[in-house]
């Protein structure tokens, strides 16, 4: 299809047609809570508009079968998902969103010059063609450059570290369902393209693996320590997609670095996509319900709301259960082969005699980060679901089930996600996944998750006052680099004026009327003896009228006398 | 060029002569439905005008003086109509008669004529080191005649070069721009970011590929002068734009720094990237007149000229913002507008042209520049649709049917034009390959 | 037709104007339908001479065995005649309603013929003796117009132009009488020094071109000799305009030309030092006086320093001593005169309706003297250089000269052309944007008593901006007859 000036291409093989799939399922399950949760909101057209907008974008994103195409799409998924995270518009939500639109449109060019690298490079953009144009520049600058760039585009959508500071703010402030979607899928965008790039241009580079295993590792232990540090609900969420996202992108690293030949990794990483973008449909749509009812966020203030709501609360434990890999969830499933994948690289780097301290490392770090999940999302479940309200005429209301706190058709799309990962988890109930060295790393998870949860129970975490983008993003760029560029340009716009307006101060400035002029003899001789000047000027003048003629008729006379000479 | 009509000789080699080509065909459609279309718009705007009939007078003679520039044959009949087109387009700024606009229309003159008189100095040396007068594709230098006088020729080349590029905004003359957009009326304004702009790119087109040919200038140090130049203004413009509170006054400084990207085009001497180049050309001037009458109609309508002061606007005008916002979008460059496509042949053309260095930093230059671009319009728009709350809302009603009309018109191209771009883009790459 | 032609032509100004003091007209309408006749029947005579007296010449006295007084026809002094001839009639005209309101008007006519005489003598000069001759008779001649008004300003203008002018000329006759005693040839139709011109001789020979050239580089307004022509910028317009930008100052340039050409050839001074020293001045005084123009505010001082610059332009032309070159100066120095001479009628108009000297005062003039400002707005785009008008031809040709000279001297030539150009449009199309665009706070009343002035003075405004543009767009036939110079100066080309 001609469209834009280039060919347009689709495709619906393998994770393109997966994960279209999975945005029709979301979207369908989040425009359906929607009906509910909207009912009272204000501008409500632009809200549907702008969701279907986004999901027409981000099913182009998924369809595409070459990377222009993906970038048209990208782009109008950054915008259009600009407006709902905005939605509110309260000012909290208006920094928020420029906050997303900022990183957004700033990945989105930093990619576009990816994108330019890339073209030049191999002279095609067809995801399909991509291994193997790039496999004679392996190793090459050009390649790398290409490979970052395009990476910064697609990290910062998908909120990997140091491009995450967008996620914990724009995903709280935008409607719950849009936030489900945010967290769900638009994240995924950013990991297909980060896939893209490691899987296909640049597999098997053992460099860039690290790098990526680098990013991975510290996003996936920042998220769950920002998540365990939270007090808002969404937040929350917001940071342990964040963490998830980690654990994605070290899937992608383990993939990468054994060259798409680890059946694990390739497996988990898809695997856990697709429990991510459910469990966030689920868990973000819980939080909507308690929005919905409360229009309050903070822990302290939810708190207990959840105490006689069973189905909600069902619904929330199956979502916490499986993102914390709790053995016979789905999540488990997923976990398991990422850190299975990681251990198996492990023993052949063993067998081949190569340092692995830097993977076993991970590999810890990766535990660690599980059991942090594990202890947020039980602190969460406990705090709505199991605690009284530190008030306790507030802890009364919360009881009162005068109205149902949400309509039989949210309830029943919201279950929708939660039956899909009962049912993922059922078809991976096979033997070869618990087996006992597969348990052990779950079970260490939750052990230091459990362990977590006994340190901080009924203490109330202050917020983290260390804020990434407040304290070092925007001083540097808006406090340091735009004040500088800005005198850069006044400078040179200035030039030209500048020089005119030197040049009319000086040397060319014009002599107004009855100005003084300036007269280089009057500056020798001094005023003393210009008066005396202008006297001896005044006696030759009055002379000078008679003098010409008189001149005339000396020299005619001459000219007689010298002809009377010569002839003589 | 072929078939040009003589219209006067006025002695051996200097001869006023005409002749229509494909580069000077697209320059002529270009200001002619500009032209058209600020011309609705101003028959409601000059209702805010001082002196609307001394307006009306400059303003058709200048697009006559255009449409001659468009099919101007050789280097004499450019000039002639390059000057004649400043003299007829100044009166157009000094319409208000207030002090600033006479100084500002003193300015605009000046720096055009000290452009101009640059220019003039390629002419003198192409005159006598030419082989025909009439300009054609390639160059017309006589090779034996040049032999020796290289490094003057292409002396003389930049010098003339970055006279008319003063018309274009080209660092280091672009100042009149800022100066003379605030005071003149959005009409004008529109047309003179908008086309005026282009006729300085044109002449500047002539000059590299049919004066002295881009094998002769290809490689020099020409060639990278005049690209740093270009890069520069590329930054500067949309620094200064990211800056400035005035309306007007950013729109001026964000026509700068697109013209150069344009200007960036043609310097880099490559098919790709001129026919990125000339298609921006036609981008640019769709989405910049279309911006310049969304700012005319809030000063029409509501009276107001910051930025600042236009929180809730977008509200108040929801068509007029809606055209502005597609076509901000689009000057930055985000598919599916118009915008993204001359972007891309721009940055594949530097890249494959492999100049040492500036070939990856244009392309740099360029996104940032598109950072900026998105820095000083985005926000435009969102406080407009959404100025949040508790935040002081600007008062103000909807800007009447012909100015919205042309507006539409605009935005509606700035769509069109970005999704079917295939017809554009094919005759845009003929006629860029026709220069080398 | 014989060599008398020659003096007749010459001899009806000067005794015809010798006679205007002495006579007592009745009326206003007597004095300048005398003048007038005169004029015309010189400038018709001259003009039917030029037609078809090419070669003639005739000897008017002999001085001594070699040196004579004699009168010659050649193309070179038919160009300067041709211009002169043309445009005194126009003058005169001019001058007759822009003096009706001045007093010792006899005196005034009088000087004012007898110079168009004394022009035509410097013209049709056959050696350098009778064109030194004429040149000094013309100083004398002018400097009574100049302090016509009699104020001390005058007084002390004609002082200052009448030293200078003497000054000048005693260094060119120094530099005469040492070509003469060391073999050089003073005739007009021998070329070059010839065999006169020895290793040895050389340093002589250029001193005394050196001499020569700054000598009359006085009358030519060469820095740092031009200080006499803004200053005489006081005089009365007609005076101003017909002496200071066609007569006495085309008389310099004319000279220079014929020591350049005639007397040294383009041999002897073509890469030499001396042609560099007088390629800088003039250089250096075309931006010198068009920046002075920039700074000026007064009308007429500001066209002066224009003049000043614009005459270098003719003398740079000359100094590149190739034909172009000669072809392209003689141009200017046509085109220019037609050119300054409308602007300096312009500035004589306004203020002899307004009374308004300074250029910041023209605000709105444009409607209320209309025929004047746009003949003003077509001279300044011409002298700007904006094709299609005669201005922009003699540029054009200047440039082309010098591109072929192709040397730093040249180049540093163009550069100062092109600086002056921009400049030249700074300091008169503001007077135009002032005229034609008044601030919106201007009233339109505070004109109201200023009219357009009368036919006397506008229709030789008109004429002349008919020929500014009708001279850019064909100017074929004088270019040809411009051309038939070459031949003569460059012998053996």
């Amino acid at each position: 299809m001609d469209l834009c000036g280039f060919t347009m291409s689709f495709t619906t093989a393998g994770i393109h047609g997966l994960y279209a799939v999975m945005a029709c399922f979301m979207w369908f399950v989040s425009l359906a809570f929607s009906l509910e949760y909207m009912h009272h909101y204000k501008h409500k057209a632009q809200y549907y508009a702008f969701m279907l907008a986004t999901f027409g974008a981000t099913a182009g994103v998924f369809l595409s079968a070459d990377l222009l195409t993906t970038f048209v799409f990208f782009e109008i998924m950054s915008f259009t998902s600009y407006v709902l995270v905005i939605h509110d518009e309260s000012k909290g939500a208006m920094r928020a969103g420029e906050t997303y639109l900022a990183v957004a449109v700033i990945g989105g060019m930093v990619m576009l010059m990816g994108l330019f690298l890339l073209y030049d490079l191999t002279g095609t953009l067809k995801i399909a063609e991509l291994a193997d144009a790039c496999a004679p520049y392996a190793g090459s600058g050009r390649l790398y450059a290409a490979a970052v760039c395009m990476l910064v585009g697609f990290g910062a959508k998908a909120g990997m570290f140091p491009l995450h500071i967008w996620l914990p703010k724009a995903h709280p402030v935008a409607p719950a369902p849009a936030s489900a979607l945010l967290s769900g899928i638009l994240t995924k965008a950013g990991i297909y393209g980060a896939l893209i790039i490691c899987c296909r241009m640049l597999a098997g580079d053992e460099h860039w693996a690290a790098a990526i295993l680098a990013i991975g590792a510290v996003t996936m232990f920042l998220g769950a320590f920002l998540a365990v540090f939270s007090s808002n609900l969404k937040k929350t969420l917001a940071c342990s997609s964040v963490s998830q996202i980690g654990f994605i992108t070290v899937g992608i690293g383990i993939a990468c670095l054994t060259n798409n030949l680890s059946e694990m990794a390739s497996k988990g990483t898809v695997l856990h996509m697709v429990n991510h973008s459910l469990i966030k449909l689920l868990l973000f749509s819980c939080a909507g319900v308690v929005y919905m009812n409360l229009h309050k966020l903070a822990l302290s203030d939810v708190r207990g709301w959840g105490r006689n709501k069973p189905l909600l609360g069902l619904y929330f434990a199956i979502g916490a259960l499986t993102i914390s890999g709790v053995p016979g969830t789905s999540g488990y499933i997923s976990k398991t082969l990422l850190h299975e994948s990681i251990v198996e690289v492990i023993e052949e780097m063993e067998h081949a005699g190569e340092a692995v301290w830097m993977l076993k490392g991970l590999e810890w770090i990766f535990l660690i980060s599980g059991g942090l999940t594990f202890a947020y999302m039980s602190r969460l479940f406990f705090c709505l679901f199991i605690r009284k309200n530190r008030a306790e005429e507030v802890q009364k209301g919360y009881n009162n089930k005068m109205h149902p706190y949400m309509n039989v058709l949210s309830a029943s799309v919201i279950a929708l996600p939660a039956a899909a990962m009962l049912c993922i988890g059922a078809v991976y109930w096979q033997h070869h996944y618990y087996t006992w060295t597969n348990l052990k790393g779950s079970l260490t998870s939750l052990a230091i998750g459990g362990l977590l949860c006994l340190l901080l129970k009924g203490k109330d975490l202050k917020e983290l006052k260390f804020d990434l983008e407040d304290q070092v993003y925007r001083p540097v760029l808006l406090k340091g680099l735009v004040p500088l560029l800005a005198g850069i340009a006044s400078i040179l716009t200035g030039l030209g004026d500048n020089f005119v307006r030197m040049l009319q101060g000086g040397l060319l400035r014009q002599i107004q009327p009855h100005e003084e002029r300036f007269s280089p003899m009057d500056w020798l001789r001094g005023r003393r003896f210009a008066q005396r000047w202008q006297e001896i000027r005044m006696d030759v003048l009055d002379s000078a009228n008679s003098l010409s003629f008189g001149l005339l008729m000396a020299v005619l006379g001459l000219c007689v006398f010298l002809i009377y000479l010569v002839r003589n | 060029m072929t078939n040009a009509v003589t219209l006067l000789t006025i002695s051996d080699g200097l001869s006023i002569q005409f002749a229509s080509d494909g580069l000077g065909r697209i320059f002529l459609c270009l200001d002619t439905v500009m032209w058209i279309l600020a011309a609705i718009y101003a028959s409601k705007y000059k209702e805010h005008m001082k002196k609307p009939k001394q307006f009306f007078v400059f303003f058709g003679l200048t697009y006559l003086m255009l449409a001659a520039l468009s099919m101007a044959a050789n280097y004499l009949t450019m000039y002639l109509c390059f000057e004649f087109m400043t003299l007829l387009s100044m009166p157009m700024v000094l319409n208000d008669g207030t002090m600033e606009s006479i100084a500002a229309a003193r300015k605009y003159l000046m720096y055009s004529i000290f452009g101009a008189t640059l220019g003039l100095l390629g002419f003198f040396f192409s005159a006598y080191y030419g082989t025909s007068a009439v300009f054609v594709s390639g160059g017309v230098l006589d090779a034996a005649k040049t032999a020796g006088k290289e490094g003057t020729l292409l002396v003389t080349a930049f010098i003339s070069i970055v006279g008319f590029g003063a018309k274009a905004g080209l660092f280091p003359l672009h100042a009149w721009l800022p100066t003379a957009h605030p005071v003149a009326p959005a009409p004008a304004s529109a047309v003179l970011s908008g086309v005026i702009t282009k006729a300085g790119v044109l002449c500047i087109l002539r000059i590299v590929y049919q004066v002295y040919g881009a094998a002769f200038l290809s490689g020099t140090w020409v060639q990278t002068a005049l690209i740093v130049l270009a890069l520069i203004t590329v930054f500067m413009g949309s620094m200064m734009a990211y800056g400035e509170d005035l309306l007007k006054k950013r729109l001026a400084y964000s026509t700068v720094s697109q013209v150069s990207y344009v200007l960036f085009g043609v310097f880099t001497m490559n098919p790709a990237a001129v026919l990125g180049a000339l298609l921006h050309v036609v981008y640019h001037s769709i989405i910049k007149d279309c911006l310049f009458f969304g700012a005319g109609a809030v000063i029409f309508t509501n009276h107001k000229e910051y930025v600042s002061q236009l929180r809730g606007m977008g509200k108040k005008m929801p068509v007029t913002y809606g055209c502005f916002t597609i076509c901000s979008l689009g000057l930055i460059g985000i598919p599916p507008f118009a915008g993204f496509l001359s972007k891309w042949y721009l940055a594949t053309g530097s890249l494959s042209e492999g100049l040492p260095v500036l070939s990856w930093l244009g392309p740099a230059v360029l996104l940032l520049s598109a950072l900026l671009t998105a820095g000083y319009l985005l926000p435009i728009s969102i406080q407009g649709f959404f100025p949040g709350e508790g935040e002081k809302e600007a008062e103000g009603k909807e800007a009447p049917g012909r100015m919205l009309f042309s507006m539409l018109v605009l935005a509606a191209a700035t769509v069109l034009l970005g999704i079917f771009a295939q017809p554009l883009s094919d005759v845009m790459q003929q006629i860029a390959g026709g220069l080398f | 037709m014989n060599g008398i032609g020659i003096l007749i032509a010459i001899a009806i100004p000067i005794l015809g104007g010798a006679f205007v003091p002495l006579l007592d007209f009745g009326s206003r309408r007597a004095r300048e339908s005398y003048v007038m006749a005169i004029v015309l029947a010189a400038s018709v005579y001259t003009l039917s001479l030029l037609a078809s007296g090419q070669g003639t010449s005739f000897v008017l006295y002999h001085l001594t065995s070699t040196i004579d007084i004699t009168f010659r026809i050649d193309r070179y002094g038919s160009i300067f005649a041709l211009l002169v001839s043309v445009l005194w009639p126009l003058a005169s005209l001019y001058a007759f309603e822009y003096m009706s309101h001045l007093h010792k008007k006899n005196r005034f006519f009088g000087f004012y013929t007898m110079c168009f005489g004394i022009t035509l003598g410097v013209a049709f000069a056959g050696n350098f003796i009778t064109m030194y001759l004429f040149y000094e008779l013309l100083t004398l001649v002018t400097v009574p117009l100049i302090t016509h008004e009699g104020t001390r300003e005058a007084k002390v203008a004609g002082v200052k132009y009448l030293v200078y002018s003497i000054a000048g000329a005693t260094a060119a006759f120094i530099g005469m009488i040492a070509v003469l005693s060391h073999g050089g040839s003073l005739e007009f139709d021998v070329i070059g020094l010839g065999s006169a011109a020895t290793p040895e001789n050389r340093r002589l020979f250029d001193l005394a071109f050196l001499f020569m050239f700054f000598g009359f580089g006085v009358k030519s307004a060469v820095w740092p000799l031009h200080g006499w022509l803004p200053t005489a910028g006081v005089a009365p317009t007609p005076v101003t305009a017909l002496l200071h930008a066609v007569a006495v100052v085309k008389s310099g340039v004319f000279a220079i030309g014929r020591v350049v050409y005639f007397t040294y050839d383009a041999g002897y001074l073509d890469g030499s030092f001396v042609q560099k020293v007088g390629l800088l001045f003039s250089a250096f005084t075309i931006i010198y006086g068009t920046v002075m123009a920039w700074k000026e505010m007064h009308f007429k001082k500001r066209l002066a320093y224009s003049t000043v610059s614009n005459l270098s332009y003719i003398v740079f032309a000359f100094l590149l001593v190739t034909p172009s070159g000669l072809e392209a100066g003689l141009l200017h120095m046509i085109f220019h005169g037609v050119m300054k001479i409308a602007l300096f009628f312009v500035a004589g108009a306004v203020m002899h309706q307004s009374g308004r000297i300074y250029v910041t005062e023209l605000r709105g003039f444009g409607k209320a003297m209309p025929v004047s400002i746009a003949v003003f707005t077509v001279a300044s785009l011409a002298l700007t250089g904006i094709p299609p008008l005669c201005g922009f031809l003699s540029k054009f040709a200047i440039a082309e000269a010098a591109v072929e000279e192709s040397t730093p001297f040249a180049y540093f030539g163009i550069a100062a052309l092109l600086i002056s150009a921009i400049f030249t449009a700074a300091y008169l199309l503001t007077i135009c944007i002032r005229a034609y665009f008044p601030p919106a706070d201007f009233e339109p009343w505070s004109l109201k008593s200023v009219k357009e002035a009368n036919w006397y003075m506008t229709l030789p405004l008109v004429l002349l901006a008919a020929a500014i543009i009708l001279l850019g767009c064909f100017p074929g036939p004088l270019m040809r007859f411009i051309g038939g110079v070459v031949p003569a100066a460059f012998p053996g080309l």
